[in-house]
């Protein structure tokens, strides 16, 4: 299956999951061979290890085992500072910059800490100065499991305004939520790994805007097909196309043209 | 030719559902490439099987050769299963049946659905199925030998875990897997299809439930063999719903 789209995918990983799904890539090169396959040119990502381990660790394994592949960006995981297992936000935020992370991620289910004001707040701020976008991972994994703290969401977006905020792997089932919130908060985005509303993305573009959809796939837990044929097969115009396949995101990443 | 064999029409109470109406699927399959669905309207699969059905047999009028449908019965009033099925049937758009054991909160295996499986032995239809267990299933497909069930949402299995779904779907010759699934592991597709055979695997999306692009997405961007992509895509939902084939 070809295309001509410039797919820039916010939502992968490397390293080791529970469990390794069939043929899944695990290496940098690996994953970077999958994309080949499917034309998929650049992805944000981050380490597993991050995810299901250390914290810190997994950051430090991520800016190992990426560097020198051009077409991986780096996405730091983060947590909460005040437990002093990552540094002050300032500082960690500082140190991102000048590591090369182009973006921040929480799980605030898997690590079991809300994203209120007086928690995650200090740590939203400081990438809010310094204009890095955070993504949120609630980990769902059915629509009828629904697991996603939707007043922390409108809570954080509400409380920074200049944050950028993707919410991740959400969808199914979920206009009921997310229409409001996208309607009130200018800086929500959605990732489409699991936006499956039949013909949603071209009501979300008619409604709210579409830069408000940013690509993602969930590689290599996930198939990427779904999400890819989402956007090609999608009502939009090819210029909306591009946007949301890539082109929004690198202009969130400064990583394109602004 | 591409042919869906799990969709749906019209509203929903659970959730929003943009485009939901004949015109907007047809649209959808249009930008997909999609040639074919056969639904259920949501109706039917509900409250209101005669009204749901109606609706599924004006949506196929209106787009004749491109929508299809199943017949669907709520087993909770079993007096009006035969009836209703005999009167949809008869409508030469009508290719199958369709049981939503999960909305009717009734067992597959109960009296209520006997008269499905019996027509459908006797006239060798597809008869779609969501819920049942694999043993259940699997004692249906024995005992209606000439019935070609197909059971919903195989699609969600992870390709790595035991699944005695996916096993009985391999050991029946007249028990088929359904694609459907919110849910796409990486690599699962390829799995289910060496597991339980190119000729047992059948492209279905939920859609308007879910966006039929995503499912579709997932068999073209699969790694499996042109040929098998054109078996799961088309070949085997045109065979079971007696669909000419490009």
């Amino acid at each position: 299956m070809t295309h001509d789209l410039p797919f820039f995918d916010c939502n992968a990983f490397i390293g080791r999951a529970i469990a390794r799904q069939p043929g899944a890539p695990e290496t940098p090169d690996e994953l970077l061979a999958e994309m080949d396959r499917l034309g998929i040119e650049q992805a944000l990502v981050y380490h597993a290890w991050a995810r299901l381990g250390d914290v810190a660790e997994g950051n430090r394994a991520l800016e190992r085992e990426i560097a020198g592949r051009e077409r991986l960006h780096a996405c730091w995981v983060l947590l909460p500072h005040q437990t002093g297992e990552g540094a002050d936000p300032v500082r960690l935020v500082a140190e991102m910059r000048e590591r090369g992370a182009r973006a921040a991620r929480v799980f605030p289910n898997d690590h079991m800490f809300p994203l209120a004001e007086w928690c995650f707040g200090p740590m939203a701020a400081a990438l809010a100065e310094s204009d890095i976008a955070l993504l949120v991972d609630f980990g769902r994994t059915h629509w009828r499991d629904p697991c996603t703290d939707w007043d922390a969401v409108r809570g954080l977006c509400l409380a920074h305004p200049r944050l950028k905020v993707i919410l991740v792997r959400e969808g199914v089932a979920a206009d009921r939520w997310l229409y409001p919130l996208l309607g009130e908060l200018d800086n929500l985005f959605v990732e489409l790994s699991y936006y499956q509303i039949h013909a949603g993305l071209a009501e979300i573009a008619r409604r709210f805007g579409v830069e408000r959809l940013v690509f993602g796939t969930g590689l290599p837990a996930f198939a990427a097909g779904g999400p890819m044929a989402a956007v090609l097969f999608s009502q939009l115009s090819d210029d909306e196309k591009r946007t949301v396949a890539g082109d929004g995101l690198k202009r969130m990443l400064g990583l394109g043209p602004q | 030719m591409i042919v869906d064999a799990h969709g749906h029409l019209g509203s929903w109470e659970a959730t929003h559902i943009p485009a939901g109406d004949s015109a907007g699927l047809v649209r959808t399959m249009d930008a997909c490439g999609v040639a074919a669905i056969c639904v259920s309207a949501f109706a039917a699969i509900g409250p209101a099987p005669r009204l749901g059905n109606d609706l599924t047999m004006a949506a196929a009028e209106a787009h004749p050769g491109r929508i299809y449908g199943y017949a669907s019965v709520n087993p909770n009033f079993s007096e009006e299963v035969r009836p209703e099925l005999e009167r949809c049937l008869a409508h030469p758009a009508m290719r199958g049946i369709k049981l939503h054991a999960g909305t009717h909160a009734y067992p597959v295996e109960g009296e209520g659905y006997r008269p499905a499986f019996e027509i459908a032995h006797e006239r060798g239809l597809c008869i779609l199925i969501h819920g049942g267990t694999a043993a259940v299933l699997r004692g249906l497909a024995e005992r209606y030998p000439r019935a070609n069930i197909l059971s919903a949402h195989v699609g969600g299995w992870d390709g790595r875990s035991p699944s005695d779904m996916v096993d009985a779907c391999r050991d029946c010759p007249n028990l088929y897997a359904d694609l459907a699934s919110s849910v796409a592991p990486f690599g699962a597709l390829e799995a289910l299809v060496e597991r339980v055979g190119a000729d047992k695997v059948v492209f279905g999306s939920d859609t308007p439930l879910l966006d039929q692009r995503f499912a579709l997405g997932r068999v073209l961007f699969s790694a499996l063999d042109e040929q098998v992509k054109g078996q799961v895509l088309g070949a085997n939902a045109g065979r079971l719903l007696g669909l000419a084939q490009a």
